[in-house]
């Protein structure tokens, strides 16, 4: 009954009483002792078909009669806003009707459990477990399909990489790290380019592996969606080594800090939907409120003099968040490259800002999950060859395949994944039972 | 030169014996570690280009070598550096605009304020294109570069305006076969090719040339290749503009010490009273400002006029004498007097000023020094 190993005996005894007390907190007492994502399937059983809470499947009902009224009207009249409504949630409608129809076959198979006919009956039972397999995945499905969208997942985006405090050591990591995303988009075939790559002052000073004391580094995915497949790696990633320079073999812990922003696709020109200069967009920012701040040669300028510094820094005034550029030698693309960071550091804090609104009106289990930006997300351990995500759980070892980018770092990406993916539908169960409980204290 | 601190060369020689060499020429700290970051990744890629020239056969033997090789050169480099060479002839090019301009001896080095004004010039001419009324393609547009050196201006304009005007003729003019073999050099270094999407139907050709010519001469400017199409659309040029005096006392001493004169200093030789050089403007001018006055007595002859002509000048006194150029001269005041902006070094940022100069309303544009007069004609005139 219980799912976890061992229980105290105190503890035991209280859960026995709630246990006698109803069948409702039954429910509640099975869920203490399991993981959440499993909660879910475990609750919706009872209820709606293919381990769907009944609050997503009230919602993907609604969603379906609203497609099926849109394409009812699309066929009289076209609109293309109608249109794009629709194409949105014709995925959630198609997923519906195909939960539906298998739950209509189940019921079927469970008709002829009760048939006469022992051949039947045998046949029913074999087909049973499958339906029910299917109607599980089916579910999982549709409340993919339900979670909304992220707003920025379509885009390519940045890798933004700069060690912790920690000294030498963590600038070295910093440069593993920047080095594995780096190989790993080239297994994956994603198109990179280093934008920009600082190492500090002091030269010469190598790490075990020949890398570099790395400042900051950003490197851009440029193929679109990126910024989905990598928006689960942003947060502090920890190592724990034995640097080059410790001389009496102490382990030492320092960590690297990964961030992930969108980042804009090259405009498209004035007209396009998504268009950086239109006021409306999280990627706008008024030119007059940026300052720009650049090595301004003395003197003549222009022909007499040949100055090379080609350094930019830009200061958006109303946030304080500061960009400076200078790996090329053209302050032209220095100052392109700026443009485009500054804009993806923006229109993240944007969002951030908008989540962190929305998150403070329902305070719900979204609150709890939510990583911040201090928060450790994975272990890197040499001396244990292994690597650890601490969201997922998950624990690869060969860390050596992982620091090249290899399918054990793939491994690690999808089971984030994973677990983002269980996170969404989860905060959208919260949302949808607040709503109703809403609209029934209405009522 | 004022002295550096000794406390300068102490800080770069913590981080590179090679950091404190290159201060001499670079004069601050932050540049100087930038630029050996550049000399080094230059260095390892020369040694590369050298392997793979050789084979070298064992890769385990290579390595250390190579490590050796790339150490030998970026001292070379370095040491080349602390002499004042300009970078840009150690490394070989300049970054300009979207392209990577190829930079030799004997040929100025883009400068910065050059690609501002030219991106600048690029924007407007292709906001232009985009702003012509629907179903109508955009007018023919030929462009006369004079004084082109490496060709930077002539590329950059040539590969920011190919994909707005189909019909699309740039010409580079230079009076040293030197700069004409770089500009050539770079137009097949960039993959611009010389002549692209020509169809027989539309007669749409977009064609970029490079000719040896003194400005000086009577008729410099090359004939349009199409004698139908429309007039000069944009005259623009990079001419020699410091005066003997100012190029004995204010230019830096890497840029005498090892960049053409001919490309900074008019010659003495020009436009004395002794020559006939077709010089009919009726205001005198200065002897630095001998180009500015022969472009645009070339500039308001009838065959010519173009829509527009930007001259990149020295500072705002030479702005403004240029100004006073046209305002002095009754064919080219009634051209161009109403579309008169002066563009500082930077004309993106800042704000507009209006200023009278030599009896016209004058806009000057942007932050910086005074660096570029813009001319434009007034439509219809």
């Amino acid at each position: 009954m219980l799912k976890a190993p061992w229980v105290c005996r105190s503890c035991a005894q209280s859960l026995r009483r709630v246990g006698m007390s109803s069948a409702r907190s039954q429910r509640s007492q099975a869920q203490l002792f399991q993981f959440p994502f499993q909660s879910l399937i475990r609750r919706a059983s009872t209820a709606a078909p293919g381990g769907l809470s009944p609050a997503l499947f009230e919602r993907a009902r609604t969603i379906a009669a609203e497609h099926d009224q849109l394409s009812a009207e699309l066929e009289t009249n076209f609109d293309t806003k109608t249109a794009k409504r629709a194409g949105e949630i014709a995925n959630i409608a198609s997923a519906l009707r195909a939960l539906e129809n298998a739950k209509a076959s189940l019921d079927e198979l469970k008709a002829l459990l009760e048939s006469d006919d022992a051949e039947m009956q045998e046949l029913a039972r074999d087909d049973l477990e499958a339906t029910n397999a299917e109607l599980v995945s089916l579910g999982r499905n549709l409340s993919v399909a339900l979670t909304p969208k992220h707003p920025f997942a379509d885009m390519p985006c940045l890798l933004e990489i700069r060690p912790g405090p920690g000294g030498t050591e963590g600038r070295f990591f910093a440069d593993t790290v920047f080095r594995m995303y780096q190989l790993y988009c080239a297994n994956k075939g994603y198109r990179t380019r280093v934008v920009k790559y600082e190492c500090s002052d002091s030269d010469g000073s190598k790490g075990s592996e020949g890398e570099a004391a790395l400042q900051e580094a950003v490197l851009e995915v440029q193929d679109p969606g990126a910024y989905q497949a990598f928006r689960g790696e942003a947060g502090m990633h920890r190592v724990q080594r034995v640097p080059v320079t410790e001389k009496s073999g102490r382990t030492h812990t320092s960590a690297v800090a990964v961030w992930v922003l969108p980042s804009f696709p090259e405009n498209d020109g004035p007209g396009a939907e998504n268009d950086f200069d239109n006021p409306e967009s999280d990627f706008y920012i008024d030119p007059a409120e940026v300052r720009t701040e650049t090595m301004r040669s003395r003197g003549a300028g222009g022909q007499s003099v040949n100055k090379t510094e080609s350094a930019i820094r830009l200061t958006h005034i109303p946030t304080g968040t500061t960009v400076s550029m200078q790996d090329s030698r053209s302050q032209h693309s220095n100052r392109a490259y700026a443009w485009r960071v500054l804009r993806s550091r923006i229109a993240e804090q944007r969002r951030e800002a908008r989540e962190e609104l929305s998150r403070s009106m329902r305070s719900n289990v979204l609150s709890q999950s939510q990583i911040t930006r201090g928060d450790k997300i994975r272990t890197y351990n040499y001396q244990q060859d292994r690597c650890t995500d601490h969201r997922s759980g998950m624990d690869v070892h060969n860390l050596p395949n992982v620091l090249e980018g290899g399918e054990m770092l793939g491994k690690l990406i999808d089971s984030v994944q994973g677990w983002l993916t269980e996170r969404d539908i989860q905060a959208l169960i919260a949302e949808q039972e607040a709503v109703n409980t809403d609209g029934k204290r209405a009522k | 030169m004022p002295r550096l601190p000794p406390s300068f060369f102490w800080q770069a020689r913590d981080i590179s014996p090679l950091a404190a060499s290159l201060l001499k020429t670079c004069r601050d700290l932050p540049s100087a570690l930038n630029e050996l970051r550049w000399l080094r990744e230059h260095a390892t890629a020369a040694v590369l280009a050298r392997n793979n020239e050789k084979k070298a056969p064992s890769s385990a033997s290579c390595s250390s070598s190579q490590r050796h090789n790339g150490h030998v050169f970026l001292q070379k480099f370095c040491a080349r550096r602390a002499r004042g060479e300009p970078l840009q002839y150690i490394l070989g090019s300049q970054p300009f605009g979207d392209l990577d301009i190829q930079c030799r001896h004997g040929v100025l080095i883009p400068r910065p304020e050059t690609e501002a004004y030219t991106m600048r010039l690029a924007s407007i001419l292709l906001s232009e294109a985009r702003n012509q009324p629907q179903q109508q393609p955009p007018p023919p547009m030929r462009i006369i570069d004079v004084c082109t050196g490496t060709g930077c201006i002539a590329l950059q304009l040539f590969h920011a305006l190919q994909p707005a005007y189909p019909t699309l003729h740039v010409s580079g003019i230079d009076i040293s076969p030197k700069a004409i073999s770089l500009a050539h050099t770079n137009l097949d270094h960039n993959n611009l090719p010389p002549q692209s999407r020509q169809s027989p139907t539309t007669k749409q050709t977009q064609i970029i040339t490079f000719h040896q010519a003194d400005i000086f001469s009577p008729n410099p400017f090359p004939s349009s290749p199409d004698p139908s199409s429309s007039p000069l659309d944009l005259l623009i040029s990079n001419p020699p503009y410091i005066s003997q005096q100012a190029y004995r006392k204010s230019t830096a001493r890497s840029v005498r010490n090892h960049e053409p004169a001919l490309a900074l200093v008019p010659g003495p030789h020009l436009g004395a009273p002794n020559q006939t050089l077709n010089i009919d403007l009726a205001t005198p001018h200065q002897h630095a400002d001998v180009f500015y006055a022969r472009l645009l007595s070339l500039a308001a002859d009838a065959t010519a006029q173009p829509r527009r002509i930007l001259f990149e000048v020295a500072d705002l006194a030479q702005a403004e004498r240029v100004v006073g150029l046209v305002a002095g001269d009754a064919r080219l005041r009634r051209l161009y007097g109403a579309g008169v902006e002066v563009w500082r070094d930077w004309p993106d940022g800042g704000g507009v000023e209006r200023v009278a100069m030599a009896g016209l309303e004058v806009a000057v544009r942007g932050e910086g020094h005074g660096r570029a007069v813009y001319l434009c004609r007034a439509a219809g005139g």
